[in-house]
């Protein structure tokens, strides 16, 4: 039976909810709102005081004119893709390996979750030093094999692909935990009715495993694009955007003309206007994602 | 209703935390005057020369350095942060030479005559072409304006070399770049992981950019005409395209594989870890060379200014450090900081901090005493003419990622100088356009 609500009830359940309000207010609409607000002036640091003059469209203007954005965002976008890809992959990988064992699960677990417990700057600077072309660990052991030294964060070709290695690397292990979770939910009747019928592995994986934690499978991988989205630490320690511009990817480059080159103005424009690009993005992708599924 | 166990529980919890409180007030009350200066600087290789000197001013005076260190490249964002907010949480801000312009311009460090009216600096102290000082009307950093902060580690680049080497070889103390490309060539040996040279190519915050800059004054060329007076680029000139291509070929041909990878501490890492035979270092990096816990070639090392190409001149970057005093803290923060600077840029103290490594910024504070492990300080000395800086203007960081970004482009093989270069003329220009210098 419904209960039903009384005025009193009601007016207090609005007001229960206006402190929490506020609070998301001024901690998260204020500074977007002022954040909005900058990219429409030209914003300096004068005498110790935050000057602003309304330039209207001016900032959003010179994004247009600036090819480093473009080239930053498509880098941001490849880095995305490529990363949850094999991220989720291998996590899926991993997750059936260790949901098959009999024993030592919570080992294996362990051990591939270790990279996710680290801090990403320190995660990038032990991969630097495996990667480092003078002294670092990878070349010693190519030396030793009789192969050629590799540069790999040094060239244009490779660099990119060097940061999305550590980047798997490191989340790996949290995909494989979350689809775990999934694979652990999965009903055991519908298992045993398809061993039974003598379904192969292959078969059993893509027409049940997979259908089944599909649903997991999307929550790990919207978490991870958000996360892969706000990629900045790796390459900050890593490249610092280079060689040239070819890891320089959106929130480094947002860094640098914000907080290096002291472009508040421009640096406020490019925010926003990556908000907007990666919303769309999201509730693109959203969409596409419920269409399949309703298929 | 609450049970006597909880009682019991929430009564030891009050118990346990009131000393915090307790003393908490009876610090404010007995500290009504805090005796600690806090410092803003970067990790770097004078930093524990700066400590050591810290200490001694602790014991000196009773005020305690607090120092916090962070990285060169966010060491400028933290003291931004800082003289922007309400109050700075420091009190005393370290400045590279590039940003210490924006400082002065922003008014984000107080003008030293405010703190103390009259101040001048020793005339031992070396100005460094205007460096600590603006001139509001030139907008710009020069002697004729009025004082804003205090040098603090006067590095400078110095060339490093392999002296062992080179004296078994029969080769003298390289004077130019051939000499240089020459002991390369004799004394390298890339199959045994032991490299001829070592260019920085690592994209930083002034980083290899600064590294390149002596080059390009060397070879007689420039960035702008004449600044502060003329802004026009000049990176499309024959001399810078002499340059570049010189850089570029010490990076291909006698440097380890990856050199865009390759920062100041690899270079002092490959030189302290007996990999690389010469390359230009900054001055305070000496400490590293001579210790045996941290280099293999002990005393093996010998500094000199940085070569010239024939026919062209000795140039050496300067990387002066400064610190001013943010301006929104209050008066007795202020001079408790002030205090600190004159006595750390005093004789005596310098010297101390020249005998810890630190490279001191007065000419009376350059005595070797006959001792090997300064000898460094001769090659300092012998640099004094060969200064040069980059223009010391707001809008640098903003050049400076140009610049980083298309070198470590030539370093990485992605493109020529010439289209390098080409790219810098364009867009430098639109940068001091956008900037109003044009």
């Amino acid at each position: 039976m419904q209960h039903q609500l009384s005025k009193q009830d009601t007016l207090f359940k609005y007001l229960a909810i206006v402190p929490l309000f506020t609070l998301l207010l001024a901690l998260a609409m204020y500074p977007l709102f002022s954040l909005g607000r900058m990219s429409f002036s030209s914003v300096s640091i004068v005498q110790g005081d935050i000057g602003s003059k309304w330039v209207g469209l001016v900032n959003y203007r010179n994004i247009f004119k600036d090819p480093i954005f473009f080239q930053a965002f498509g880098h941001t976008l490849i880095y995305v893709a490529v990363s949850v890809i094999l991220e989720l992959s291998l996590g899926l990988f991993f997750s059936l390996l260790v949901f098959s064992l009999k024993r030592g699960t919570l080992v294996f677990r362990t051990i591939l979750l270790m990279p996710f417990l680290i801090p990403p700057v320190v995660n990038g600077t032990i991969w630097k030093l495996i990667l480092n072309a003078q002294f670092g660990l990878l070349n010693k052991l190519l030396n030793q094999a009789g192969l050629p030294a590799q540069s790999i964060l040094s060239q244009e070709r490779t660099a990119l692909f060097g940061i999305m290695i550590v980047t798997v690397w490191q989340w790996v292990g949290y995909n494989m935990l979350i689809l775990y979770a999934g694979l652990q939910t999965l009903p055991k009747s519908v298992i045993e009715a398809a061993t039974i019928d003598g379904a192969s592995r292959k078969r059993m994986l893509f027409q049940i495993t997979i259908p089944l934690i599909k649903p997991v499978l999307f929550v790990a991988l919207v978490f991870r694009m958000i996360h892969a989205f706000k990629g900045f630490d790796l390459f900050y320690v890593l490249t610092g955007g280079g060689p040239g511009y070819s890891t320089e990817i959106i929130n480094t480059y947002i860094q640098k003309v914000f907080m290096i080159q002291q472009r508040m103005g421009y640096g406020s424009a490019i925010s926003i206007l990556t908000i907007i690009l990666i919303l769309i993005l999201f509730f693109v992708f959203q969409a596409i994602m419920e269409r399949r599924s309703a298929k | 209703m609450i049970t006597r166990k909880a009682l019991c529980i929430a009564l030891l919890i009050a118990a346990a935390i009131s000393p915090l409180f307790a003393g908490g007030s009876q610090e404010t009350a007995e500290t009504s005057e805090p005796t600690s200066v806090v410092v803003c600087i970067n990790e770097s290789p004078w930093l524990p020369a700066f400590r050591d000197i810290a200490k001694q001013y602790a014991e000196e005076t009773g005020v305690i350095i607090d120092i916090r260190a962070f990285p060169f490249a966010t060491m400028s964002e933290r003291g931004l942060y800082a003289a922007t907010s309400s109050e700075s949480e420091f009190d005393v801000i370290t400045m590279n030479e590039s940003m210490a312009a924006k400082f002065y311009h922003d008014g984000l460090v107080a003008p030293i005559k405010q703190i103390q009216p009259g101040y001048v600096l020793d005339k031992e102290v070396m100005t460094y072409d205007g460096l600590n000082y603006w001139d509001q009307e030139l907008k710009y950093p020069a002697l004729s304006g009025e004082l804003y902060s205090f040098p603090v580690n006067g590095n400078i680049q110095l060339f490093y070399y392999r002296k062992d080497l080179y004296d078994a070889a029969g080769l003298s103390k390289p004077e130019t770049w051939d000499d240089v490309v020459n002991a390369a060539k004799v004394i390298a040996d890339p199959a045994s992981n032991f490299y001829g040279y070592a260019v920085r190519g690592q994209k930083g915050h002034m980083a290899l950019g600064w590294d390149f800059y002596p080059y390009l004054r060397g070879f007689g060329g420039d960035i702008f005409a004449d600044a502060p007076k003329d802004f026009t680029v000049t990176m499309d000139t024959p001399e810078a395209l002499a340059a570049l291509s010189f850089y570029a070929d010490l990076a291909h041909n006698y440097a380890p594989p990856g050199s865009s990878s390759i920062g100041q501490s690899e270079q002092i890492a490959m030189l302290a870890g007996g990999q690389l035979l010469q390359t230009i270092v900054v001055a305070g990096a000496n400490a590293q060379m001579d210790d045996p816990k941290m280099s293999v070639v002990p005393g093996a090392i010998a500094y000199t200014v940085v070569p010239r190409p024939v026919g062209g001149v000795h140039a050496s970057h300067t990387g002066v450090l400064s610190m001013g005093i943010p301006d929104n803290i209050d008066a007795a923060r202020k001079k408790r900081a002030f205090d600190f600077l004159v006595w750390f840029t005093s004789q005596s103290v310098q010297q101390t901090f020249a005998e810890h490594g630190g490279v001191p910024i007065r000419t009376d504070a350059m005595n070797t005493k006959g001792e090997d492990s300064l000898r460094f300080l001769t090659a300092i000395q012998e640099s004094a003419d060969a200064t040069v800086a980059y223009p010391r203007i707001a809008a640098w960081p903003r050049i400076d990622e140009v610049i980083e970004s298309r070198l470590s482009e030539v370093v990485a093989g992605i493109t020529s100088p010439a289209e390098a270069l080409a790219l810098m003329q364009i867009e430098i220009t639109d940068i001091v356009a956008d900037e109003g210098l044009l």
